[in-house]
């Protein structure tokens, strides 16, 4: 018996020893107990603003930390407190739970367990702004038209978010269409970008089957990269991942593997643009001009359907799929913006 | 007489390469350095017991002259505790039993390959847990145990005539964690392991 006791102090004081708590620079890590996962929140940068960005990551099968790389994030850990959450699945969320709770709709309930958590442990009067990025698009997208979620945050910030799959593969083939032969006229990797054309021209776009979708989301990356190659759109910041932070990347890769191949379908066939018009919490829109991923139509349409008073949509013009890393000082000024009038 | 004389040697040398062999029937002791994403650090300890060895002695005659030396198989079951600690976001303890074929060959270079069960318990800092009506409330030392399959194989040397550190051993460990999310998770650990006796083994 006295050996547990012991045992457990040791482990106590390993645990909470490192804690640091000083508001104004944040290293702290909160665990999200929700309907049987355990999910990290990696809470870092200035939580002295009483302001804290709940970063919603890509996927699905990324994680929080991947997105805690560049000046973008060095700068809004300045102003604010970022929370790089790892989801259901991904990252080295762990816990014991069935295919059966790994949906859209639980993923969104994480992540209104997420904000009670981050109130819970830095008190009910700091002001928090979701922003999603991606596949986190749509997981904050399904969050904001659920109920009564919204009123539990004072702004959603959907950057490059794919609310509508369905939607997002048919303005996608129109804009590998306009942008590949525009790079042709221009005289920018003829060979590649008339390969892309031929490709784009082969799709049934009444009839994107889900593999048509995967081969959209790939050539979506090589076309960002012509165009980077070619100067249209700036080089990405991005960010080396670092072996010693708390994310193993055998695990987050195993595991955002399988849950991706759980969610598949159903993300495959989710569109959300009409049900954003139950919004009317302040919106922000960020997309990035050459999007092939997720294009800047889907931006639009959202932009167009949510109810709020103080509403934006901002093109990053020499953008991709991650403006935060082609453009992050406008990304930034764009966001503080927002929270300010907010 | 030539012939017995033979087997007397033969059965002398036996005995001293048998003394050569690590122990068997006995309990030992061993400490090691886990890592887990390259500089997680871990810290493992357990006993082993020799269940069974065979040893084979071999002769080997080159230019006239005849050398013999042994080739030790065993079989060694072990149990460990290990703990794998990243600062402010988790701590494990792996607890493993696991049963092991171990070689020595005559330059005392040791491999191994073994199997057994393990449980791991994750401690988690500032868990809060959320109710249906969205209040969280904090749990203390919250974590996940998963049951897991282990299988390692390594090399390493034994010391012959140390009295402190009589062998190292270098293991890559596979953990096998069962139920984890809604699947399995394969949990490879990097070990370095120092083998200690109660008298030096000559």
């Amino acid at each position: 018996m006295m050996k547990h006791i012991v045992l457990t102090a040791v482990i106590g004081l390993l645990m909470f020893s490192c804690q640091r708590t000083d508001l104004g620079n944040l290293e702290e890590t909160l665990y999200v107990r929700n309907n049987g996962a355990d999910m990290p929140a990696y809470v870092r940068g200035n939580g002295s603003s009483n302001t804290f960005i709940l970063m919603v990551h890509g996927g699905p099968g990324g994680n929080g930390l991947e997105y805690r790389a560049g000046t973008y994030a060095e700068q809004l850990e300045e102003q604010y407190a970022m929370v790089y959450w790892d989801q259901r699945g991904q990252g080295m969320s762990q816990g014991k739970y069935a295919d059966t709770e790994v949906t859209v709709a639980q993923m969104a309930d994480d992540l209104r367990a997420l904000i009670g958590v981050v109130k819970a442990h830095y008190g009910e009067d700091i002001r928090i702004f979701v922003l999603g990025h991606s596949w986190g698009g749509m997981l904050t997208a399904k969050f904001m038209v659920t109920g009564n979620n919204q009123n539990l945050i004072d702004g959603w910030i959907e950057s490059n978010g794919a609310h509508d799959i369905p939607k997002l593969n048919r303005a996608a083939i129109k804009l590998f269409l306009e942008v590949g032969q525009s790079q042709v006229d221009a005289g920018n990797s003829v060979a590649d970008w008339q390969a892309i054309l031929t490709w784009a021209e082969a799709i049934d776009t009444n009839n994107i089957s889900t593999e048509e979708g995967g081969e959209i989301n790939e050539k979506g990356f090589e076309a960002e990269k012509l165009l980077t190659d070619d100067g249209v759109i700036l080089e990405g910041e991005g960010g080396a991942f670092s072996l010693l932070g708390p994310t193993n990347p055998l695990t987050s890769f195993l595991s955002g593997n399988y849950t991706s191949q759980t969610i598949e379908a159903e993300v495959e066939s989710t569109s959300l643009t009409a049900e954003l018009s139950v919004i009317t919490v302040p919106c922000l829109f960020l997309w990035g001009q050459y999007d092939f991923v997720v294009p800047p139509r889907l931006g639009i349409d959202a932009f167009e359907q949510v109810q709020a008073q103080d509403k934006e949509l901002i093109i990053f013009e020499r953008s991709g799929h991650s403006p935060m890393d082609n453009e992050p000082d406008a990304y930034v000024s764009a966001i503080e913006a927002f929270i300010g009038r907010n | 007489m030539k012939k017995l004389t033979l087997f007397l040697v033969l059965c002398l040398w036996s005995l001293g390469t048998m003394a050569q062999t690590p122990p068997s029937r006995q309990l030992s002791w061993h400490v090691s350095y886990i890592a887990n994403n390259a500089l997680y650090p871990g810290i493992n300890g357990g006993i082993e017991y020799g269940l069974f060895d065979k040893i084979n002695l071999v002769t080997r005659s080159r230019k006239g002259t005849s050398r013999q030396f042994t080739k030790v198989h065993q079989l060694v079951a072990a149990a460990n505790l290990g703990l794998v600690w990243h600062p402010r976001t988790s701590t494990t303890l792996i607890n493993a039993y696991t049963i092991e074929y171990r070689k020595t060959t005559k330059r005392r270079m040791q491999f191994q390959l073994g199997t057994g069960p393990a449980y791991m318990r994750s401690f988690l800092p500032n868990v809060y847990e959320v109710a249906e009506d969205g209040t969280a409330e904090k749990r203390f030392l919250a974590g996940r145990g998963y049951f897991a399959h282990q299988v390692f194989i390594g090399f390493g040397r034994y010391r012959k005539g140390a009295r402190s550190l009589q062998w190292w051993h270098v293991r890559l460990v596979e953990n096998t964690l069962f139920d984890y999310n809604n699947s399995i998770l394969p949990y490879p650990v990097l070990e370095l392991r120092l083998g200690f006796h109660k008298k030096p083994i000559e």
